[in-house]
């Protein structure tokens, strides 16, 4: 039992640390960002390649990884969000255009390495440690404190710091931010850069605590939304809130289940919250003016 | 520049690209008719059985080059046309359509998931035209069809044999199963159920994992979620068996492993290391030593610098026994399928080869066991050693 539970959380805060970065885009960029699986699995490759290709160690590769992740990010934003924003593009139009380009990179990333999953760990296998009841492996500590310590950065960081509070005023409304001096767009990069290099960081740690496959970015950004949508799109602490939910309720949810139920428990679970929370259980109240 | 301008490049660069396809596929296949008498040949040279295509590839190969050496049939040359099926049932399909229409070849040979056998074999049923599998084992494949061959051990045999074995000489009685949603696993896991619960056997769970797949701890939790379980039987593939060992290792699982044969690769002791030790499996006995395989494996070695593996030794076998009956009865699928029936005792490097009413090979089982960091056999006479 207290094993399932460790597998719960351990899951949950792989999610929340992609709903994080997810949510983060939603309200400030005001769309739906499909792509945003792509810096998971591109962050997750790059890794692969710096540390088994090139022979870095796990860290460095790791840190790699993230800044490509951020760096695709950048790109993405610049190359394809900005000039739709710049026509007046809808919101349905930008969701298409981030969806063509999850699909892009997921079959570029197949092209590469592969569809059949690459082994990123090659640390020797030992059973984890013996934490209440149930075996925890280094990496999946690892996975647990980078998501609460994002979480925690990212809540201060827009919180309490000056930048913060510009981003928070773009999210709330691009005109206004315009009128008062800011520049939305920049604002607008810099959210983008630092949510693909969290979103690749979950994947880089999911990476090395599973294997990678082409797909991993697809079926992170259908958990990873699930959260977002429980917990309340673009809050720090609904992320969190809505990972742990959807970890725990996909393995605990199994519990007298056949796992091949484990999509459709997660699925039933946004049915259900939306139902009674039609916003999520801790919408924030900033960026949501529309 | 113009509208009209850009017109003109769009419709010259899409003439061009259709000359250059035309000319592409004539030099791709033209090559295969006239003198030449082509065998299609599917292998999975990539995906996640790229191992086991590879090696039939080889085996192929080898076997091409020395029947045309000697010869050819009667003059004429063999060609294997060789398709990169990606280990995709759907490809697969689209390969052997592409091969019976364009190519119009009697017999096709390859096919190493039981997957593509199954989405293929309607194809070659209705179409007439032998589809002789080198590589699949899903005990599906038994009632394919008629023009359906395969000198691929069933696995209903190879699972069943693993059933007697874990009851009868490692003395399990309660145990669990775990397989790869494709037909391979199916077949495994219910053959290995019908024959385990028949001696008297208690199968308290059986669970399921999606190809492809790289997090098994939802399907682990449940071998030590349920009480008594003394076994796991793993049909699945090699990439995804070693994260399940892996995952099961650090989450200090201890209950006994017996896995279905394809797990059978190197890769499995790259990715799970200590984790593999004494996984214990069945599969169809492959004789190096016997004095046919062993100038096959010297021959093998010299050409490709590494030791022969049964899949090779199944692939080359296939085209030299196909050759053969070219030879007899002609280059006619219906009466090559005929000859194929007729087959018994046939002596190739993979073993004796005969055929049952089904198109099924007939081959004895061996019993392996990981250790060191490879697959070693363990006789019938020592198997209880290692309850």
């Amino acid at each position: 039992m207290m094993q399932v539970i460790a597998n719960g959380i351990v899951a949950g805060a792989g999610y929340a640390l992609f709903a994080l970065g997810f949510g983060l885009v939603h309200s400030t960029g005001r769309f739906f960002h499909m792509a945003h699986g792509g810096s998971y699995v591109v962050g997750a490759y790059l890794t692969y390649v710096l540390v088994s290709k090139v022979g870095l160690s796990s860290l460095v590769g790791g840190c790699g990884g993230v800044l490509g992740g951020a760096v695709l990010g950048a790109m993405m934003e610049i190359a394809v969000f900005r000039p739709l924003r710049r026509r007046n593009a809808s919101r349905e139009g930008m969701f298409l255009a981030a969806l063509g380009l999850m699909v892009c990179i997921q079959n570029g990333v197949s092209l590469v390495f592969g569809d059949q999953p690459v082994v990123l760990r090659t640390a020797s296998v030992e059973p984890g440690m013996l934490f209440l009841g149930a075996r925890i492996t280094n990496v999946q500590v690892c996975i647990v404190a980078t998501c609460i310590a994002a979480a925690a950065s990212a809540w201060i960081g827009l919180q309490k710091t000056n930048l913060g509070m510009r981003i928070r005023a773009v999210a709330s409304s691009h005109e206004l931010a315009t009128v008062y001096g800011l520049r939305p767009e920049a604002i607008l990069l810099l959210v983008m850069v630092c949510a693909s290099a969290l979103g690749s960081l979950a994947g880089i740690l999911s990476g090395f605590d599973t294997d990678l496959t082409p797909s991993m970015g697809f079926y992170a950004q259908l958990m990873g939304v699930a959260a977002s949508i429980v917990g309340g799109i673009g809050s720090v602490r609904g992320s969190l809130l809505g990972g742990f939910m959807v970890g725990l309720v996909q393995h605990l949810g199994v519990w007298k289940l056949p796992t091949q139920w484990q999509e459709a428990i997660v699925f039933a679970l946004v049915a259900v919250c939306l139902c009674i929370r039609a916003r999520g259980f801790l919408r924030t109240n900033w960026g949501t003016k529309d | 520049m113009s509208r009209r301008g850009w017109i003109g490049v769009v419709v010259a660069a899409a003439v061009v690209i259709l000359l250059v396809t035309y000319f592409w596929n004539r030099s791709h296949y033209v090559q295969g008719e006239g003198k030449e008498l082509s065998i299609g040949a599917v292998f999975d040279l990539t995906g996640s059985l790229s191992y086991m295509g590879q090696w039939s590839l080889e085996g192929a190969k080898l076997a091409e080059q020395e029947v045309n050496e000697a010869g050819g049939i009667g003059g004429r040359p063999i060609r294997l046309l060789i398709e990169d099926a990606e280990t995709n049932p759907q490809k697969a399909a689209t390969i052997l359509r592409r091969f019976i229409s364009v190519n119009k070849v009697p017999l096709v040979i390859g096919f190493n998931g039981s997957s593509e056998v199954m989405a293929s074999a309607p194809i070659a049923n209705k179409e007439r035209v032998v589809l002789f599998s080198t590589g699949a084992a899903s005990p599906h494949i038994t009632a394919a069809g008629d023009y359906v061959f395969r000198n691929r051990l069933s696995g209903a045999l190879e699972a069943g044999k693993m059933a007697e074995i874990a009851f009868g000489m490692l003395e399990l009685r309660t145990g669990m199963i775990l397989y790869i949603k494709t037909d391979y696993g199916e077949g495994y896991a219910q053959a290995f159920r019908n024959r385990f619960i028949e001696l008297g056997g208690n199968v308290v769970a059986v669970e399921t994992f999606q190809q492809g797949q790289t997090d098994f701890r939802a399907q682990l939790s449940k071998v030590t979620q349920a009480q008594g379980i003394e076994f796991v039987y793993l049909a699945s593939h090699v990439r995804e068996a070693a994260g399940i060992l892996r995952q099961a290792r650090e989450q200090d699982v201890s209950q006994r492993w017996l896995a279905s044969n394809a797990i059978e690769a190197p890769e499995l002791f790259e990715i799970a290391g200590e984790a593999a030790e004494g996984v214990i499996l069945t599969v169809a006995k492959y004789a190096p030593n016997d004095p046919y395989a062993k100038e096959f494996n010297r021959v093998y070695r010299d050409v490709y610098g590494r030791d022969s593996e049964m899949f090779a030794a199944h692939a080359y076998d296939a085209v030299k026994l196909l050759a053969e009956k070219i030879e007899e009865v002609g280059y006619d699928s219906d009466r090559i399928r005929d000859a194929l029936y007729e087959v018994r005792g046939y002596r190739g490097v993979s073993g004796t080869t005969s055929f049952d009413e089904n198109g099924d090979v007939i081959k004895p089982v061996a019993t392996k066991i990981a250790q060191n960091g490879r697959f070693v056999e363990i006789p019938e006479s020592r198997i209880h050693e290692y309850k």
